[in-house]
């Protein structure tokens, strides 16, 4: 070898990297996002700064009425029991659900997914004739006797709460069923061998290693819980109001644009730091954060 | 904590899921501190007497003894044996010193003697510095390591053990054998461990089992199974076998002639008492020469592939147009090689010469 070999000849053009690609995939969806996400939310947010006295006029607006921080308030825990709900009626289906093969596992999702089919706001007029006061639930209970006076179900808690944990159901489901099905049952048999009884197997290894998908989907349905509309507004009743419904309230009837943009970007604002703080936190607890 | 393993008898041991008897009731007894293989293909049953041994598959019918005690009625946890997974099941979400901890947690040891057991375990794998990783962060041979240590932390009754090896690569798994062999000899304990692999097994194992069709074909050491095979799937299964289907056998001085289905004539040493279906001859018991040599059984044949490997040299000799035997000599420096297509003369002795069943 001679030395004029050695030394590393120049790089002539560009050098191709699979990273350039990215770019072009991504274009659409930013372009995408951009043009009716971003600019649109933009807007909102610019308008709460608007029609008053200076530019917090509407939040101080907001933060002086006892009554706008009842519901900010109410949606908060709403969405808690919701989630919670959620979370205690999906556990052991999507832990069950996860062990099944073939299929019944095809089966079992067919009958998650169904209910997608129905438009939310259907599921919902469903729920309303059952809970009517001469709906079917008051009619059965009336005529085996159990109740003298039909009870009400609707415009109250009751009725909100049942409407939302089932329409919330499939969205922790899913995130529970592929999380379980990425434990190894060889851990489970492993705990057993190893001395630990079923009940503790659960609490030392199963449930941990399942944390992630707790994560995934408590973060899902709580934050989905936060800004729903559909349900809360059909069954719920004008005393306890979730934040959707007012901000709707404050558009179409009063037509106060400027208030219903302050309350939207609340809502957004205290839903990224909760899902900061939550994120943060489930990390710590070694279940992952859903930002991983 | 050594002379600590029990004695395992299996009576009549069974399991059968729906028509398919995935093991054929057997009965075996594993002395106390043996070191126990089961080699068999996929499917011949020697998983399910593992998971049956430790009681996360139940049997349809029989009794497993443990020092005296039947321990079918019992779930996994309360059967005391460890176990070592074939892909560990450590669990990643502990430390690797919570991991070894665990069975000694699950019977409520005091966190002292938790934590000196645990630092004994992780001193005889040699692995103390790695107390506070979790698994993910191992290599596989440490891992593997790991998974001994909790099988054994709290002296159970004995090891079972599930193609440990299989996820690690040659030489490492080579070098780890001699480490499973040298813990088992200072733990004392009972080992039953399964595996495909019938090298791993002839090199670790007191005795050996191997299994086909959910049953078991024969048991015996390693020297006996490849030198007295009973039948031409063990014959076969452990190391490699040149097989002749036989035509018929006849008494001939002191041992037996026979005539295989090529139309060759054997000698063979031993008596026709033996039911014998086929002929198995080991490739180390053949010579291979270009001149006809004076011995028991020589026959004429043609190279026809010649490998050379470090170690040894390994010749496939074409003796009639559908008979093919597989000829092995150490490849020792300056060793001359038949050409390929060279006529060659293959000889053994009539020992060498062996009657199995025909499985």
């Amino acid at each position: 070898m001679t030395s004029q070999d050695t030394a590393p000849r120049e790089t002539t053009g560009r050098i191709w990297s699979p990273a350039r690609g990215y770019f072009v995939i991504l274009s659409l969806p930013v372009l995408f996002l951009a043009v009716f996400f971003i600019w649109p939310l933009a807007g909102v947010v610019l308008r709460s700064f608007e029609g008053g006295d200076g530019i917090f006029f509407q939040y101080l607006t907001v933060f002086e009425r006892s009554s706008y921080i009842q519901v900010l308030g109410y949606t908060l825990q709403v969405a808690t029991t919701v989630t919670v709900l959620c979370l205690l009626i999906a556990y052991p289906v999507a832990a069950l659900v996860a062990r099944l093969q073939g299929s019944w596992l095809q089966v079992a999702f067919a009958l998650i997914l169904v209910p997608f089919w129905t438009s939310t706001v259907i599921r919902t007029y469903a729920w309303m004739v059952l809970f009517q006061r001469k709906g079917v639930i008051n009619d059965m209970l009336l005529n085996f006797g159990v109740i003298d006076a039909p009870l009400r179900f609707m415009h109250n808690n009751i009725g909100v709460h049942i409407g939302m944990v089932h329409i919330m159901l499939p969205f922790m489901l899913l995130p529970l069923i592929s999380a379980f099905r990425n434990i190894d049952p060889s851990y489970m048999r492993a705990a057993g061998v190893l001395g630990a009884n079923p009940i503790r197997a659960f609490w030392h290894v199963y449930l941990p290693l399942s944390m992630p998908g707790v994560s995934a989907g408590v973060a899902l349905v709580f934050i989905t819980s936060l800004g729903f509309f559909i349900t809360p507004a059909l069954l719920g009743g004008a005393k306890n109001m979730m934040v959707a419904v007012l901000i709707e309230q404050q558009v179409s009837i009063t037509v106060n644009w400027e208030l219903a943009s302050a309350l939207a970007s609340i809502l957004l604002i205290v839903t990224a730091c909760l899902y900061v703080v939550y994120d943060r936190v489930s990390r710590r607890a070694g279940g992952g954060g859903v930002l991983d | 904590m050594s002379g600590q393993g029990a004695r395992i008898e299996y009576i009549d041991i069974s399991k059968r899921y729906g028509a398919v008897e995935a093991l054929r009731p057997t009965s075996l007894t594993i002395e106390a501190g043996e070191f126990f293989s089961i080699i068999g293909p996929s499917g011949s049953g020697k998983t399910t007497l593992l998971g049956v041994t430790a009681g996360y598959v139940p049997p349809t019918s029989g009794q497993i003894v443990i020092d005296g005690r039947n321990v079918v009625g019992e779930p996994p946890f309360q059967r005391n044996i460890g176990m070592v997974f074939q892909n560990y099941a450590l669990f990643p979400h502990m430390t690797v010193a919570q991991n070894i901890g665990f069975p000694l947690r699950m019977r409520k040891t005091p966190r002292a003697e938790i934590a000196e057991r645990v630092k004994k375990m992780l001193k005889l794998v040699q692995l103390e510095e790695m107390a506070q990783r979790k698994p993910g962060q191992l290599s596989g041979g440490q891992q593997q390591r790991i998974a001994l240590a909790r099988a054994a932390v709290y002296d159970p009754l004995m090891l079972l053990m599930d193609e440990p090896l299989s996820a690690l690569d040659k030489n490492l798994r080579e070098a780890m054998q001699d480490e499973v062999k040298q813990f088992q000899t200072v733990l004392g304990s009972t080992v039953l461990y399964v595996t495909h692999d019938q090298a791993e097994a002839a090199a670790m194992s007191d005795r050996i089992a191997i299994m086909n069709h959910g049953r078991i074909v024969q048991i015996g050491s390693p020297r006996d199974l490849y030198e007295h095979p009973v039948a031409r799937f063990v014959a076969s299964f452990l190391g490699e076998a040149n097989i002749f289907d036989i035509e018929s056998v006849s008494p001939h001085a002191g041992g037996s002639l026979i005539a295989t289905r090529h139309g060759f004539s054997l000698v063979c040493a031993a008596t026709q008492g033996h039911e014998g279906h086929c002929v198995c001859v080991r490739p180390e018991a053949v010579a291979l020469t270009s001149s006809r040599p004076e011995h028991d059984n020589v026959l004429q044949g043609r190279v026809v592939d010649a490998t050379y490997t470090a170690g040894s040299l390994r010749y496939r000799v074409e003796l009639a147009p559908d008979c093919i035997i597989t000829q092995r000599t150490p490849s020792v420096r300056g060793i001359e090689m038949f050409d390929i297509g060279a006529t060659v003369f293959a000889s053994w002795r009539a020992e060498d010469t062996l009657l199995v069943d025909d499985d």
